[in-house]
């Protein structure tokens, strides 16, 4: 009799735990789309979408930078980069029209990035093609120097983060 | 299994699903008010950056899009949050446009924005800045990396090519 006791108590305690676990997820995801959907009620019903929409594109935007610029070695911040990329992509596809030129930009950045570094390991085609991208993207967004000097001071700027962590290890 | 065992059993699953589901609920609305704090500032980096390079190394007529671009959506943000920092980075962004359009040649609309940006900047009390003030201001802030929200290159920002309004 004692082990079936024991037995069901800790069988218990996991369904407690295991149903506790799913319903919080749930219930965390529910909450936070309901109140989002109701912020900004003081607007009309289409300006609330639109800036909520708006919101969260920079949002994400301004974290698919952060999650480039700290990466701690340049392993990583390659990998950081070539991850972001394809996702910089999606968010373009689901970002408002209007958006989209920040995005570029941004694309464009990480693509001179990714030129500088496919260089330096001397993979040239990889690098041709990566400085290629960047070089259209900030052509269509009207920058008047897009020669490679250029994409290297722009790729610079960015890398160079990484580069004082390391120094400071 | 005994009825007992399944009364527990059922018991605890709705235990569970009643204390994950408050904690879930609480949690989700401290996280979608967080998120409605950090987003307009994100936001207003993101697209106030996005200007500033634009300003710096686009044509004007890209420069100009980028501005009215950035005006929009802070003034979108300002209307929904009376956020105050969005506020004055909405009069820098009158400021950026007032230069796009003094480059471009169009006075009356560097004037217009000119007009905007002062009803918008924070001044002390009694004292007028001047347009070339405002100007210098703008100018100051992009440098500082404050007008634009990533810093300018430290290394070697006198090789890359400035918009000739900075020179």
């Amino acid at each position: 009799m004692k082990f079936p006791l024991v037995t069901s108590f800790f069988i218990a305690s996991a369904i407690l735990a295991g149903s506790a676990y799913v319903a919080d997820k749930v219930a965390l995801r529910i909450a936070y789309r309901h109140h989002e959907a109701r912020a900004f009620n003081s607007l009309a019903k289409q300006d609330a979408q639109e800036l909520r929409a708006t919101l969260r594109t920079l949002f994400a935007l301004s974290q698919s930078h952060l999650v480039t610029k700290y990466e701690p070695s340049t392993a990583q911040y390659y990998t950081a980069l070539e991850a972001n990329l394809p996702w910089l992509q999606k968010l373009r596809g689901q970002a408002p029209e209007r958006l989209r030129p920040l995005i570029d930009l941004q694309l464009a950045i990480d693509y001179a990035e990714m030129a500088q570094f496919e260089q330096k390991i001397g993979h040239m085609s990889e690098a041709g093609r990566a400085r290629q991208s960047a070089e259209e993207r900030l052509g269509a967004l009207g920058w008047r120097d897009v020669s490679e000097g250029a994409l290297n001071d722009l790729a610079d700027q960015e890398i160079q983060p990484p580069q004082v962590s390391e120094h400071k290890k | 299994m005994t009825r007992a065992m399944k009364i527990v059993f059922f018991l605890s699953a709705i235990a569970g699903i009643a204390v994950g589901g408050r904690l879930g609920y609480s949690e989700g609305a401290e996280l979608s008010e967080s998120m409605r704090t950090l987003e307009p500032i994100a936001a207003e980096h993101a697209v106030s950056d996005f200007a500033a390079r634009e300003f710096r190394y686009a044509d004007s007529e890209h420069a100009r899009k980028a501005s009215r671009l950035e005006i929009s959506v802070l003034a979108q943000i300002m209307a929904a949050t009376n956020d105050t920092g969005a506020k004055g980075q909405l009069g820098l962004a009158y400021i950026r446009l007032a230069l796009v359009e003094k480059d471009a040649g169009n006075q009356e609309a560097e004037r217009l924005a000119l007009k905007q940006a002062r009803a918008l900047s924070p001044r002390p009390a009694g004292q007028e800045l001047s347009d070339e003030q405002l100007e210098d201001l703008l100018k100051r802030l992009d440098r500082a990396g404050i007008g634009a929200t990533r810093s300018p290159k430290t290394t070697n920002s006198a090789d890359s090519p400035p918009h000739p309004s900075l020179e």
